[in-house]
């Protein structure tokens, strides 16, 4: 029975990305009454929360640290389940999915950028399409496309110690978006950067929400990025989602709003 | 910024899905490089291997060698009834051929016996000088149909009356088979014992391994890769190094052999044995070698695994 549904998952997510993602009507990413605690009996870091973001739709989450940014994140990719509610990520129940399959269509970066010292910038970035089982050469190919995309190609043969934070994370987006993954989840991304290193990496993100329109969501303290940006805004606090600018912002998945 | 073209093309659904066999290539690439950045440890993991393997291996065939050995032994076996004095020799053999197991049983009486003894000895001494009457008694040689039923029939010709002896090889086949089944518990227990001291070494190296590689796994792990597949490399790599350890085992066995074939061969008098090192001793040590690169590296990762699945 769960075998059928998370095949019954599977084949709709398929034939979704083959007409350019989830259908229109079917949220990318949904928390429906969701709420997590990390210790039994212990203040929850997440109390009853609802969240919905449309296919293509790029947002932010920020708040004070602790808030639950992370956590929201954790929640869709599957590295943490919720006591209670329910995550959906493109359709399928996170909850009754294996996490990788629903890693596979995602692009997570990470403040820690997760580079592997021993191997050059392409190979790092080639490593990502080598993992998801393209041949060596499609590999190369793809991933030196990714470095002239964000800017790096002339750094190819570089090891990640000689590179500037800046640079280090642009190869953690490269590598994490080379399959083209229909949603981005970006965990304080620029976290270790200046805010003008940080803008040239949020031209990145913009660049590929331009690109492929994929669903964004993106946790970060920075304010300066908020306001810059442009793009919806979901704010948490205490466990909650305490300000949403779905409704005053451009963008797709306006109509999202607070529960 | 202009970005690439997908790199991923989505298979339309219902697609039948054909094999993709990159990902065994890039997991030997990945076991090679990780063997020589951590060399050491390979090393030490293969020697650990191999020692628990050719011991284990080692002590079995000695078992091996052993039983085989108290075998011939047994085969060989001959009963000789010493005959009271003044009791019929023909008479009791008679009885004797009578016993169930027995195929013949022949007299030598004592005058046959002096002659032969005298024969033996004629460069050394004259025996008619030393001893003024015959020393020697009859004697019957028994045949035994079924060498494993010696020791009842030893003990039955001893309840007859005028036997005053029983000589037998059995007395020394027995211990011959002690020892045996000895060297084969022994063997098997210090065996396990390496075998699981290798399998600790092997688990415990194998953890900083996949502490090492955290990050591949974490990357892995975070792309989607499914965790069987990462499993998948560790088990592979440890099949390999075992498979090593396996194959240094098997030519330590090879050597081990010639030598002791070489010693035997002074020992003209011991029959052959059933051989140390044959392919089947080859085949059986590699695949434990790899088995225990498997399990080792299995349980470390298997809980690194967990973790790192739920905790990314």
């Amino acid at each position: 029975m769960r075998l059928e549904r998370r095949t019954e998952a599977e084949r709709r997510m398929e034939a979704d990305r083959a007409h350019g993602g989830p259908a229109p009507t079917e949220p990318a990413l949904a928390l429906a009454g969701v709420t997590k605690a990390y210790r039994r009996g212990a203040q929850p870091v997440l109390c009853r929360v609802d969240l919905v973001l449309r296919p293509g739709e790029w947002a932010f989450l920020t708040g004070p640290s602790g808030a639950g940014k992370s956590t929201v994140l954790k929640l869709f990719y599957g590295a943490v389940r919720p006591d209670e509610g329910t995550v959906r990520v493109l359709g399928m129940d996170v909850a009754r999915v294996p996490p990788h399959r629903v890693r596979r269509h995602m692009g997570l970066v990470f403040q820690s950028f997760e580079l592997l010292p021993q191997k050059t910038v392409l190979e790092n970035v080639a490593y990502g399409a080598e993992i998801l089982g393209f041949p060596p050469r499609e590999a190369a190919a793809a991933a030196r496309r990714m470095l002239a995309a964000v800017g790096l190609e002339g750094l190819a043969g570089r090891f990640p110690w000689e590179l500037s934070g800046g640079e280090q994370q642009r190869v953690g987006i490269a590598r994490a978006l080379i399959h083209r993954p229909p949603i981005v989840l970006a965990d304080e991304p620029t976290g270790n950067l200046d805010v003008d290193t940080a803008r040239r990496v949020f031209e990145i993100f913009r660049a590929v929400h331009q690109e492929w329109q994929p669903t964004m969501l993106i946790a970060t303290h920075s304010r300066d990025l908020l306001e810059w940006a442009e793009a919806r805004v979901i704010r948490v606090e205490g466990g909650r989602l305490t300000e949403d600018t779905a409704a005053s912002r451009r963008g797709a998945g306006k109509e999202a709003a607070l529960p | 910024m202009t970005l690439p073209a997908p790199a991923v093309r989505p298979s339309p659904a219902g697609a039948r899905r054909r094999w993709n066999l990159w990902p065994l290539f890039y997991m030997l690439r990945e076991a090679r490089e990780g063997t020589s950045r951590h060399a050491l440890a390979a090393v030490a993991l293969i020697l650990m291997t191999a020692l628990a393997v050719l011991f284990v291996a080692g002590m079995a065939a000695a078992s091996r060698e052993t039983a085989a050995l108290a075998a011939v032994l047994r085969e060989q076996a001959k009963l000789r009834v010493i005959v009271s004095e003044g009791a019929d020799a023909q008479t009791l053999a008679a009885r004797i051929r009578m016993l169930p197991g027995v195929r013949a049983a022949t007299v030598i009486d004592r005058r046959t016996t002096f002659a032969r003894m005298e024969a033996a000895f004629s460069s050394q001494v004259d025996l008619r000088a030393v001893f003024e009457e015959n020393p020697f008694p009859d004697s019957i040689d028994v045949d035994v149909r079924d060498p494993a039923a010696v020791a009842p029939l030893v003990r039955e010709i001893a309840r007859l009356s005028g036997v005053e002896e029983v000589v037998y090889g059995q007395r020394y086949v027995e211990p011959l088979l002690r020892l045996a089944a000895w060297l084969g518990r022994a063997g098997w227990a210090a065996g396990t014992l390496l075998a699981l001291l290798a399998l600790l070494v092997s688990v415990v190296t194998w953890q900083l391994a996949v502490l090492a590689r955290g990050a591949e796994v974490r990357i892995q792990s975070l792309m989607g890769v499914p965790p069987a597949r990462i499993w998948g490399q560790f088990l592979l790599e440890g099949a390999l190094l075992g498979l090593a350890g396996g194959l240094l085992a098997a030519l330590a066995m090879v050597l081990l052999q010639g030598a002791l074939s070489a010693a035997a061969a002074m020992l003209v008098f011991l029959p052959r044995g059933t051989g140390l090192a044959t392919g089947a001793w080859v085949g059986l040590c590699v695949l434990a070698g790899a088995g225990l690169g498997v399990l080792g590296a299995g349980l470390a990762v298997l809980r690194a695994l967990r973790q790192e699945t739920m905790q990314a």
